[in-house]
């Protein structure tokens, strides 16, 4: 116990990286994954094709090869990325090919007479949009969303590997130093646990508040 | 266009209407006069219903020319071809457009209310409050006045329909489009949708009119067209199109509905 008191500004300091990575990367992620999304229904082949690939790619490769990709791989063509930066921008890219997919899948589901009816009255493509179909598709987007924050949540412990200082690093620091390994480790599982458990009921919250009609 | 005489409202030229190879419409005309209600009649899949999408441009159309209240629908004339225009133009045109659905197509996330009033906002620009009142005036209209609040799934389908015919013709458009709006219902519903488009085309709406309720479409045409097979086969008074029909196909299509209705 005292491996815990006396390092615990260090774990919450982890645990303060953790949540910076995380939400930074939602952030991201969610941004690129409406563009995407939008991009893959509504966009000509020039935008469509490249969003496309993007999509496949990332979601076939794994977390760490695309931290590492950029963390190694950016210096060699001259751009130097802090290990924190290569962290939010492979596991947003991450997201946000996830994303994209769960966006393009909400839309594409919401039956083609709503987008009949919103054009019928003369609303324009944002209109229809902003108005009649991501309404009805945010129902379906949601959930699946909830499920890509948890995983990225969930990753954002690989950054550690690029040796950013996050809940992950600080909780390994302290077992090198203290050899309390099962209390510690269970501690950052406790840790990552209340997160998620945090983000699912926030998102069944939001799922509730959209769920009418 | 001359003063004297009716003045066509909708003016189809010609129109053809291509998926890959296939013709969905190989050269219809027809004109749709303000304040009459012309009433297509036909089997399934003789285009009728392809007709009325491209009259709103929800189906492009590949030869010919559609014409709504003068202007050309979805494209512009530029050296001999057809050019797309820009969605912006299109949606301002449809908005002159009304259309009433088979599947009724109601926003069901919004009340009647915001169902009717949402074009009224955002298309029309009118205020909200104003907006608001047009749309409830609209369902007093089709006796849904103690309605305003239910959401879609709260309605019968003959409730529905009546909202999406109130949320089309609110917008006060030029003609008003239906596409088979009661085939959907169960038939004790069916009545009350035909009763709010009977007083509508009473009151000089400019309607055309999909359906394959005979009995109807005789009592509210002005003029009744029969398509199959992509053409417009025979038009004309509906007494005498359904009395003493000229081609043999419509008297073999109209024998198929003596015994029901």
């Amino acid at each position: 116990m005292d491996a815990l008191m006396t390092n615990f500004p260090l774990i919450m300091r982890g645990l303060a990286v953790t949540l910076e990575v995380s939400l930074l990367s939602l952030l991201l992620g969610t941004l690129l994954g409406f563009a995407g999304g939008l991009a893959m229904l509504y966009a000509g082949p020039w935008l469509r094709w490249p969003a496309r690939a993007y999509v496949d790619l990332v979601r076939g490769v794994p977390q760490l090869v695309l931290i590492f990709a950029i963390f190694y791989g950016m210096p060699t063509i001259g751009a130097q990325v802090s290990a924190f930066t290569a962290g939010v921008l492979a596991l947003g890219f991450f997201c946000g090919a996830h994303v994209s997919e769960i966006v393009r899948g909400g839309l594409d589901s919401i039956p083609r007479g709503q987008s009949d009816a919103a054009k019928a009255i003369g609303l324009t493509f944002r209109q229809r949009l902003r108005l009649v179909l991501l309404p009805q598709a945010i129902a379906r987007i949601l959930p699946a969303w909830v499920n890509t924050a948890v995983e990225v949540v969930k990753a954002s412990s690989l950054v550690s590997l690029v040796s950013v200082i996050d809940l992950m690093m600080a909780v390994q620091q302290i077992v090198g130093r203290t050899r309390q390994t099962l209390l510690l480790y269970a501690v950052a599982a406790m840790l990552y646990f209340l997160i998620n458990y945090a983000v699912s009921v926030v998102g069944r919250r939001l799922e509730r508040h959209f769920a009418h009609g | 266009m001359a003063d004297s005489g009716p003045q066509p409202v909708v003016v189809v030229r010609d129109l053809v209407k291509r998926i890959d190879s296939n013709e969905i419409l190989r050269g219809v005309s027809l004109e749709v006069d303000r304040g009459d209600a012309v009433v297509v009649i036909g089997p399934s899949g003789s285009g009728k219903t392809t007709l009325l999408r491209c009259i709103n441009f929800l189906e492009e159309y590949q030869g010919g020319r559609i014409h709504v209240d003068g202007r050309l629908v979805g494209y512009r004339e530029e050296s001999g071809g057809l050019v797309r225009l820009p969605d912006s133009e299109v949606a301002a045109m449809r908005a002159d457009v009304g259309m009433v659905f088979q599947s009724f197509n109601l926003f069901p996330h919004m009340t009647a209310l915001a169902n009717v009033a949402l074009g009224l906002v955002q298309v029309r620009g009118l205020p909200r409050a104003a907006a608001e009142q047009r749309a409830a005036s609209w369902l007093a209209r089709v006796g849904l006045g103690h309605k305003l609040d239910a959401y879609p799934s709260q309605l019968s389908g003959g409730q529905q329909q009546r909202v999406g015919i109130a949320r089309a013709v609110a917008m006060e458009p030029k003609v008003v489009l239906f596409d088979e709006v009661t085939s959907a219902l169960d038939p004790e519903l069916v009545n009350e949708v035909l009763a709010v488009m009977k007083d509508l085309a009473d009151t000089g709406m400019t309607m055309l009119v999909v359906t394959h309720e005979m009995r109807f479409a005789r009592e509210i045409a002005d003029r009744v067209a029969f398509m199959d097979a992509g053409l417009l086969v025979e038009q004309g008074d509906p007494v005498q199109m359904f009395e003493a029909p000229a081609s043999d196909r419509l008297k073999t299509f109209l024998r198929h509905f003596s015994s029901g209705s």
